[in-house]
């Protein structure tokens, strides 16, 4: 408990992830974090979700973009980008720091994918673009067949 | 952005598809059961003629210009848009070729089999004025379907990730980083 309190006194100015920022280019994200100097330093863990994230999540339990972890166990590495290919109009990011037996949070990241659009739940088994008309057309499969269905997209 | 959702009336069993304005507005061209093509209409998803071949359907592809092949085994045969029973032939070279027409030569049909790649400059009525090949030296597949042609005309791939320049050469053949 003693060595809990030393290290907490010695270490807290430099333990704040609040400049955790992310920012997004296409498909890639940039993130970064200021600066860690930890001596107990074991690991930080990236989170991405299209849910906000909860305190008590665990990664292994659960599906892609439900949520996904990536560890990195350089303190010194406080840029770094990561590929995304969204399912959802919403991601969220946050970084957790483990030390010791000790976890910190970042601030929470959220963003918004405004290019992404969701069509009404039907199968989708061939899709077919036209260029000149900018336009996709969706097959649904029934019954062993293909069915047409439009789906014009204008900007 | 804003999207507009449309449903057709019909079932298929699709096995080729093209786009293009044939001198009847924009049309959507589906095979189905490799059998019969399906004239559509792109705004609106109706039926607007069904056309049965006297060979089955492998492959097919349109020029923008009223003009569609189709190939099957060792036939290409021509059609064109405002009478479809007018048909006849190029001459057969090879097994299964795939077909596309070239974005950039007007009339210009490209094949490609296992041992040849092939063009054919046909006139507006599919009359055929030239025809050059050169030999695949990949030889992949027997079957070499589903060809892209670059927008710019330029390059053209096919199934087995083989990729030729517009003069027929062989460029490249793409290997898959899970194989």
């Amino acid at each position: 408990m003693s060595s809990k309190k030393s290290y907490q006194n010695q270490n807290l100015a430099s333990i704040n992830l609040n400049e955790f920022q992310v920012t997004k280019e296409g498909n890639r994200y940039h993130c970064s974090r200021n600066a860690l100097n930890i001596a107990t330093f074991q690991n930080y863990t990236l989170y991405i979700s299209d849910k906000p994230i909860l305190g008590n999540i665990d990664p292994k339990s659960s599906v892609w973009l439900d949520i996904s972890a990536n560890i990195i166990v350089d303190q010194n590495i406080n840029k770094f980008d990561t590929l995304i290919y969204e399912l959802s109009t919403n991601l969220y990011f946050q970084l957790k720091l483990n030390i010791s037996k000790s976890i910190i949070k970042s601030n929470m990241i959220h963003i918004e994918n405004e290019n992404l659009h969701f069509l009404n739940n039907f199968p989708v088994d061939e899709v077919l673009y036209f260029p000149e008309r900018q336009t996709l057309y969706f097959m649904e499969f029934l019954e062993k067949n293909y069915h047409p269905i439009i789906y014009q997209v204008k900007k | 952005m804003k999207s507009t959702i449309l449903d057709s009336d019909f079932y298929i069993k699709l096995n080729k598809s093209a786009f293009g304005n044939n001198g009847f507005g924009d049309e959507l061209y589906l095979v189905t059961g490799e059998t019969s093509i399906l004239t559509v209409d792109a705004n609106t998803l109706e039926l607007k003629n069904t056309f049965t071949p006297t060979r089955k359907v492998k492959e097919m592809a349109t020029n923008n210009n009223e003009i569609f092949a189709t190939s099957y085994e060792r036939k290409v045969k021509l059609y064109q848009r405002y009478d479809f029973n007018n048909e006849f032939d190029l001459a057969p070279y090879g097994n299964n070729y795939g077909l596309e027409f070239s974005n950039d030569v007007t009339n210009r049909l490209i094949q490609i089999g296992k041992t040849e790649i092939h063009a054919y400059d046909l006139n507006d009525l599919g009359v055929l004025l030239n025809h050059s090949f050169q030999f695949n030296p990949y030889q992949t597949n027997w079957v070499n379907n589903n060809l892209i042609m670059s927008p710019s005309g330029k390059y053209i791939a096919n199934n087995s990730k083989e990729v030729f320049d517009s003069n027929l050469n062989p460029i490249a053949k793409l290997e898959s980083p899970y194989s």
